[in-house]
């Protein structure tokens, strides 16, 4: 007769949580009563055919998705008070955040770069904070999830700006480099969204971000024709290069 | 060891650094994406529970409660998630037979496709509470106290659960000649 303990000890067996004295029990059992040899053998091959099912690979691209998802949203900074709250729609949020950056630019010039010759040859610029949010679908995105970077970059155009929204993480202390000799891009300002203060050198065609692990930050730039171009991206650790992306900038239609 | 470093890892996150919840994805994705999986048998399903679970762990862990093992909370979370879903193709009234019995099923391409298919239609037909704790045993390998404290359910109502469910999968593969 199959009782409770007897089922109990058989089920603890295939657990391999069966004590030297219930195996003893289990096998005196078992002498006693053949259905329950059938029941044993039966359940030891569900457990075997269980084992033999194998794990299951998740898709490609569902870590990125996991991390895009868990990624911190753009938030105001304190600084956020100093600048007036812009009710206006994103694209002028846009508009705003690169005056604002390009007047920061602009006193950064004025006091730490006296004998700069270019005046788009910013150094040292330290992040303008601006409200900004992320506008519905980008141009363009790299995701990046390997080499110990994770997240994305995307591209964003509104209302004659290029923006250049970068949302990443690091494992170490990354720099990195944007070239855009070529795009018919110039660099307006840019917006320190999360994580610590950061700067940047911005240059005639090149911007480096000074390393850091988490890189929030929006980068906007004036258009200043409608060629399509492209924007080099370089991560740099420890001044290697651990790897580098093209992100396409398709013409601008300008008004 | 691996309570300590998933702990500490908790911890981290919880200090605000978001690399040490992405150590935490890589490590709890593939087990937490099979759960999923043998709990749905659908993959489409089984990808987007794995992202809802991983981003309500994200958005509660300040609540998390370290007295217990991070992955029993994370299942906790993946099994609840895929029980909504559940729930809500029981609602559907576009429920379809092709969602029912797998749609896209675990690794359909794979020469143990036969065993997957016939392996995910006989978990299919136990209940939700039967399928819980097969998964979490014999596919999460989680122990009866472990299985106790993701349910948060008593250990004598695991083995209850547990023996139950095995019968009832038993006779299922039983008669569609697999064991």
């Amino acid at each position: 007769m199959k009782d409770d303990r007897s089922i109990e000890l058989i089920h603890a067996e295939i657990d391999g949580v069966l004590s030297g004295g219930e195996q003893d029990e289990l096998a005196a059992r078992l002498d006693a009563e053949p259905e329950l040899v059938v029941l044993r053998e039966e359940l030891r091959k569900l457990s075997q055919t269980l084992q033999q099912v194998p794990s299951a690979n998740p898709p490609v691209g569902l870590r990125a998705r996991i991390l895009e998802s868990i990624r911190p949203r753009p938030r105001r900074s304190i600084l956020a008070s100093l600048v007036p709250s812009w009710p206006a729609p994103v694209a002028l949020r846009y508009a705003g955040a690169a005056v604002f950056g390009a007047a920061v630019a602009a006193v950064a010039l004025q006091i730490g770069t006296m004998d700069s010759a270019d005046p788009a040859d910013v150094r040292g610029l330290v992040g303008t904070i601006a409200s900004y949010q992320t506008p519905g679908a980008p141009q363009g995105t790299i995701i990046l999830n390997s080499q110990g970077i994770n997240g994305s970059v995307g591209t964003y155009r509104q209302n004659g700006l290029v923006v250049l929204d970068f949302d990443l993480a690091s494992d170490r202390a990354m720099e990195i480099i944007a070239e855009y000799r070529h795009s018919g891009l110039s660099f307006s300002g840019f917006a320190q969204l999360a994580g610590a203060a950061a700067s940047l050198d911005a240059g005639d065609g090149r911007i480096t971000f000074l390393p850091g692990r988490n890189h929030r930050y929006a980068v906007f730039f004036s258009a200043s024709d409608q060629d399509s171009g492209t924007i080099e991206l370089r991560f740099l650790a420890d001044e290697q290069l651990v790897r580098s992306e093209i992100l396409e900038v398709p013409a601008m239609d300008r008004k | 060891m691996h309570r300590d470093a998933d702990a500490k890892l908790v911890q981290d996150c919880q200090n605000g650094d978001l690399h040490a919840f992405e150590v935490l994805i890589g490590k709890y994705e593939r087990p937490v994406y099979n759960a999923a999986l043998r709990m749905l048998g659908n993959t489409d399903d089984a990808a987007d529970v794995t992202q809802t679970a991983f981003m309500k762990a994200f958005e509660k862990l300040e609540k998390y409660n370290p007295e217990y093992r991070f992955y029993s909370w994370i299942y906790r979370i993946v099994i609840n998630e895929s029980i909504d879903v559940l729930n809500q193709r029981k609602r559907s009234i576009e429920l379809d037979e092709t969602r029912l019995s797998g749609g896209r099923t675990p690794e359909g391409d794979t020469r143990d496709s036969e065993l997957n298919a016939v392996m995910q239609e006989a978990l299919m037909t136990v209940s939700e509470d039967y399928r819980t704790v097969i998964v979490l045993k014999h596919f999460m390998e989680l122990s009866y106290r472990e299985i106790s404290e993701t349910l948060e359910i008593p250990e004598k109502t695991v083995k209850s659960r547990l023996f139950t469910a095995r019968q009832l999968l038993k006779d299922r593969l039983a008669d569609k000649g697999l064991i």
